[in-house]
């Protein structure tokens, strides 16, 4: 085995509804970005918060490099062994520069390590270095509530990106963006992909945006209510009939009646 | 580029200028006869205050957890002083018994276990620090480990003061029940009824307020401070980076209620009395109406919030004792709804203002949401 | 077996009373003993046999004698009554032989009683209480008799016995009965005392159990004794564990009252209203204001004032809710703990003020209806005050259920507390939803203020006692359930009670508060959101 994520009959149910239902899915560790897509209510973020530890599965079993069960584990040790997670919207340190909210991705989080980092603020050129490919170098001084919608989700990506993570989920990170600012986000991708050893795993809506990003040959997954509709590259899952059914099978029902 | 951290230099001026007003020039004044004995005694109550505003500050300004467990804190540390006060002067009391005289109105003639370590100084002053770290560590551990919400945290701490509040009241506790702890004699030795003695506490209070600022203005502006402020504005992003909040909640909180007790411990000796209402929901709820006024989440904020409210409360609760919870009240509502930047904020929104007309240059930030940025 | 006990009662009196029983009490020669109990001489030994008789007419005798209402009239004893006319002892009017009412000579002197023998007259007396006309005095003469340990009383006992149809004077005639049988001669009649007092469980007759176990030499007897105090013991123990129970379960509607409405304010719409206890206090006052002005303005309907100060309970809370709504708190939705600052504020404003105005307490009187209770054990009372609180709780939870769940303004409610600007775009009028929802909240616990007034006094800090465990139910059940709230209430109400008495002592109730703090906080380690609780998808929650 040599697989970065092993998902296996994921099941998670709501007050009786389920909102995941017998996921399987194997990221393999060869892979640089994997693409989620789905209708409304596929259970895609839902996928994430259990990955992330937020949402507890009521069946199955999720693990991280062969060994690593994350469905046990808090959210913050999640974090650190290297799965990290952009939200829907924008989530930053408004009150807090630019700089700071890198600081505070920086280095180790543990409570007595960062105690003891006192003002000895770590891994300064990394900062920097990341600031500057997601170009928010020159605003580095300002208090990231200041930020426009676009230069909040770089900056979050940013703060992501600069301890390295194994495994980055971005949930719709383009999601109000313009399209200059679409495009760059794109740009961005494929300059994480370029430089870093991170595999990322995005969710997206935009499907001109996930034609972009998986054009270089990327495996898109389907989601489907809660569970793995198709899967393989984009031209084929495009044309698989159950995924045209599902995007447009209602509209066809409605159409009929 | 240069890391746009906070500057020190200057915030050290500051501490400095403030050190040599309250600290020497004060009780100068006070030597040559410009400050009467009766004022220092009360700038001295109030600077003890202000050390419990600067813990509420770390916590509930900048951490943003409301604990309104602050004044069992307080009364921790003003308890411990005042048993080791209460059994410096026995045996010199009406009854001349080796109890406190109040034990003897309660049939008590035996010294009860618990009294009997609070002989030793260095032992009272300790459990005035330390006791009130390890409660709020029992309790942080009790609550922040579990994740429970913010606003169930508040409700919590509120239910604990309030039982605190009804035990102390009872006699059985053998801490002097409603009337609580008074009648001292001396601390440390020294007569409490001499000036001298007075004076001398007025300066150590304002030494440990000096130092009590130095270590919060150290705090906030560590990486540990960065987080707690991210605590404030978003924690489940924090979570969410890798950071296990927890620990950094109960160290605030730990240290927050250890002012407290600090707080507690130089009060109690300068002011002679200490009461389980000091010790309940309200006070603790005063705590952030000080801090509120001042300007949360800026230090400066909490010292003058706390000098300014408690002077005010000795001018109006002299002459109007019976509308003094109505005037406070209103002072709670009216510092949230209509400045909730405090008078520190409104300085600052007075200084842009100023600069704009000046330079027309107006950083927009700095009257929005920079406030603590500048005068941390 | 009621028959057994008269039978026994009047066969010892036979056997045991030697020279009285001769005659028999019924059979007493009444003219006889008067005239002995007119000369100085025989007047104890007359008023000896008297003491063992339960002839009305000894009552009346007895009573005329103590009066001065016994005279010597022909040789023969007369009682002169309140209208002038003379009657013989056996309450005949008499005639003189004209056939004329009878009247005395003038100067006439009444019959002297001896100063030493007031006290026996007096105590004779008071035994023909128990034949009286009140219920209420004729069960506290009974239980006097019995406690009395005087066997004499016996055939007065017996006798009221026979006449009585009020079931709980008759009871506790059995019991005085069965007590002072305790102490007779014969084993086999102390062991049917014994055993039937075990058998009613009385409580009351625990000393007089206790105190012939120590003196009885029978072994039967005293194996029946202890059998029977065994009895009682189990008997008092389960009693008092419904009382218990009664008393947690009305604490319990108190706070399930109070809870409600924050279950609103808290749970629905995220305010921490601190002036809950306020609103509770104004309910309070209400009712104490409206039974003044029915007291001065309309005495004869003083009765009816409830029914008027209960809704206007509801409607003056209700008001003050909107009105702090409307000016406070709209500007801090998303901000339970400004909320929770300002609103202590609001509190305290509203507590001064009901301390200048009205004073430091106040208290209003119950309906005359909601005095006393029901007996549902013996010796345990549920007051009608406490039956209608409960009653009252479990309506106000209906209503309340009915108005979320079951109408069309509660699917408003919830749609705007759960997607506020989906409600919005629906055309739902979010900030008349907030304002009416929060008014309802602090209504409720107008209401809650108005049932407390029965039960307690009316003081400005009435508020504060309830607030803090109104808080912990809501803490305890889990926000937005109403399932949660009222197993919550129950559980800190029946625990609260239940703890007290385990604790014991004077400062049991602040004991009982503590532990029950201690056990939410101990819960709340293993179920962080409460006992009930709603879970839901990260993405919905971020900041």
């Amino acid at each position: 085995m040599d697989t970065l994520l092993y998902v296996e009959n994921l099941t998670v149910s709501f007050e009786g509804f389920l909102a995941l239902r017998n996921l399987n899915l194997i990221v393999e560790r060869t892979e640089r970005v994997r693409l989620l897509i789905g209708p409304n209510g596929a259970g895609k973020t839902t996928l994430f918060d259990v990955l992330t530890g937020h949402v507890a599965p009521s069946a199955g079993r999720v693990l991280f490099r062969d060994t690593v069960n994350l469905a046990a584990m808090s959210p913050h040790a999640i974090a650190n062994v290297g799965v990290i997670r952009k939200f829907q919207t924008p989530s930053v340190f408004p009150g807090h520069t630019v700089f700071e909210n890198m600081l505070l991705s920086a280095g180790r989080k543990r409570f007595v390590s960062t105690l003891a980092a006192w003002r000895a603020f770590t891994r300064h050129e990394a900062i920097v270095a990341t600031l500057a490919q997601m170009g928010l170098a020159g605003r580095a001084g300002d208090l990231a509530g200041t930020l426009s919608h676009g230069e909040k989700q770089w900056l979050e990506i940013a703060m992501l990106l600069v301890d390295d993570p194994t495994l980055l989920l971005l949930d719709e990170p383009a999601a109000g963006m313009t399209r200059p600012e679409k495009e760059r986000t794109i740009a961005l991708i494929e300059g994480i992909v370029a430089r870093s050893s991170s595999c990322v795993m995005l969710i997206e809506h935009d499907m001109e945006f996930v034609r972009q990003v998986a054009r270089r040959g990327h495996r898109v997954t389907v989601l489907h209510e809660g569970t793995v509709l198709s899967e393989g590259s984009l031209d084929r899952v495009q044309a698989d009939e159950r995924v045209i059914e599902a995007y447009l099978g209602r509209g066809k029902v409605r159409g009929a009646a | 580029m240069t890391a746009p951290v906070r500057p020190w230099d200057r915030e050290l001026v500051r501490v400095g200028l403030f050190g040599a007003v309250f600290a020497v020039g004060l009780p100068t004044a006070n030597g040559l006869g410009f400050v009467s004995d009766y004022y220092l005694n009360l700038f001295g109550k109030y600077l003890a205050l202000a050390i419990l505003a600067l813990g509420m500050d770390l916590i509930w300004g900048y951490t943003g957890i409301l604990s309104l467990g602050q004044a069992i804190f307080f009364g921790i540390g003003a308890y411990s002083i005042g048993m080791h006060m209460m059994l410096e002067s026995s045996g010199k009391g009406v009854y001349g018994e080796p109890v406190p005289d109040f034990m003897i109105w309660n049939q008590v003639y035996a010294l009860p276990l618990f009294w009997k370590p609070y002989t030793s100084a260095v032992f009272a002053i300790g459990s005035s620090l330390l006791l009130p770290a390890l409660l709020a560590t029992v309790i942080g551990v009790l609550t922040f480990r579990r994740r429970l919400r913010g606003t169930y945290f508040a409700i919590l701490t509120q239910a604990i003061a309030f039982a605190v509040w009804l035990m102390l009241n009872r006699n059985e506790m053998k801490l002097g029940g409603t009337n609580g702890l008074t009648d001292f004699k001396s601390v440390l030795g020294f007569s409490l009824s001499s000036p001298g003695t007075l004076r001398a506490l007025y300066v150590v209070t304002a030494a440990v307020l000096v130092g009590a600022l130095l270590l919060a203005q150290a705090i906030v502006r560590s990486k540990t401070g960065l987080v707690l402020e991210a605590i404030r504005d978003n924690e489940r992003r924090l979570e969410f980076l890798g950071y296990d909040t927890a620990g950094f909640k109960i160290f605030v909180f730990a240290v927050s209620a250890a002012l407290a007790g600090l707080a507690g411990l130089l009060y109690a000796p300068q002011v002679g009395i200490i009461t389980p209402s000091q010790v309940g929901v309200l006070p603790s709820l005063e705590i952030v109406i000080w801090v509120a006024f001042g300007g949360r989440g800026t230090l400066w904020g909490a010292l003058v919030g706390a000098i300014s409210v408690n002077w005010l409360r000795s001018v109006l609760t002299g002459t109007y004792p019976r509308l003094w919870p109505i005037i406070l009240g209103g002072l709670f509502m009216a510092v949230i709804l209509l400045f909730p930047a405090g008078l520190i904020g409104l300085a600052v929104r007075a200084k842009a203002l100023v600069a704009r007309r000046g330079r027309a240059v107006a950083p927009a930030a700095v009257a929005a949401s920079g406030v603590n940025r500048h005068t941390a | 077996m009621r028959a057994l006990a008269v039978v026994l009662a009047a066969a010892w009196v036979l056997t045991g009373l030697g020279g009285v029983a001769a005659a028999g009490p019924g059979a007493l020669d009444l003219e006889s003993v008067a005239r002995r109990l007119a000369a100085p001489a025989t007047q104890k030994g007359a008023l000896g046999e008297l003491a063992a008789s339960s002839d009305p007419a000894v009552e009346r005798l007895l009573r005329a004698l103590k009066d001065g209402a016994l005279y010597v009239w022909k040789g023969r004893l007369v009682i002169l009554g309140d209208d002038a006319g003379l009657t013989d002892v056996a309450g005949r009017p008499l005639l003189d032989a004209q056939g004329q009412p009878a009247q005395l000579g003038s100067g006439q002197e009444a019959v002297a009683l001896d100063e030493s023998h007031f006290g026996v007259v007096q105590r004779i007396l008071e035994r023909f209480e128990v034949l009286g006309k009140d219920p209420a005095k004729r069960q506290s003469a009974a239980f006097k008799l019995g406690t009395s340990g005087d066997p004499s009383a016996i055939p007065v006992l017996a006798r009221a016995i026979e006449g009585e149809t009020n079931r709980d004077v008759r009871a506790a005639l059995e019991d005085a009965l069965a007590k002072l049988r305790l102490r007779a001669p014969d084993p086999a009649d102390r062991l049917g005392a014994v055993k039937q007092l075990g058998r009613r469980a009385s409580e009351a007759a625990v000393p007089q159990l206790q105190a012939l176990l120590a003196e009885e030499t029978d072994p039967a007897v005293r194996a029946a004794a202890r059998t029977a105090l065994q009895d009682i013991d189990r008997f008092v123990a389960q009693r008092n564990i419904v009382g218990y129970l009664f008393n947690g379960i009305s604490l319990a509607a108190v706070l399930l009252i109070m809870s409600l409405g924050l279950a609103v304010t808290f749970g629905l719409m995220g305010i921490i209203n601190m002036a809950h206890g306020e609103m509770l206090m104004l309910g309070s006052y209400t009712a104490y204001v409206v039974q003044e002005i029915f007291a001065a303005r309309f005495p004869a309907y003083a009765d009816s004032y409830f029914f008027v100060a209960l809704p206007l309970a509801f409607l003056v809370a209700g008001l003050v809710g909107f009105a702090l709504e409307w000016g406070v708190i709209r500007f801090l939705y998303g901000r339970p703990l400004e909320t929770l600052i300002v609103t202590w504020g609001v509190g305290m404003i509203l507590q001064q003020g009901a301390r200048l105005y009205f004073g430091d307490q106040t208290s209003v009187n119950s309906p005359t209806w909601f005095r006393g209770g029901v007996e549902v054990l013996t010796g345990l009372i549920f007051p009608w005050s406490r039956i209608f609180i409960v009653g009252l709780a479990l309506v106000a939870l209906g209503a309340l259920w009915l108005l979320l769940y079951r109408s069309y303004a509660g699917l408003n409610v919830r749609a705007v507390m759960q997607n506020r600007a989906m409600a919005a775009c629906l055309g739902v009028s979010t900030r008349r939803v907030d304002a009416v929802t929060f008014a309802l909240g602090t209504a409720l616990a107008g209401v809650a203020g108005c049932a407390l007034a029965l039960i307690g006094t009316v003081d400005p800090e009435v508020g504060k006692t309830y607030i803090v465990d109104s808080f912990m139910v809501v803490v305890l059940g889990g926000v937005g359930k109403l399932v949660g709230t009222v197993v919550a209430a129950v559980c800190i109400g029946l625990s609260n009670k239940l703890i007290e008495p385990a604790i014991g002592g004077t400062a049991a109730a602040v004991y009982a508060k503590v532990a029950v703090l201690v056990i939410v906080i101990w819960f709340l380690q293993w179920r962080p959101t409460g006992l009930f609780a709603q879970r839901g998808r990260a993405a919905t929650e971020t900041a």
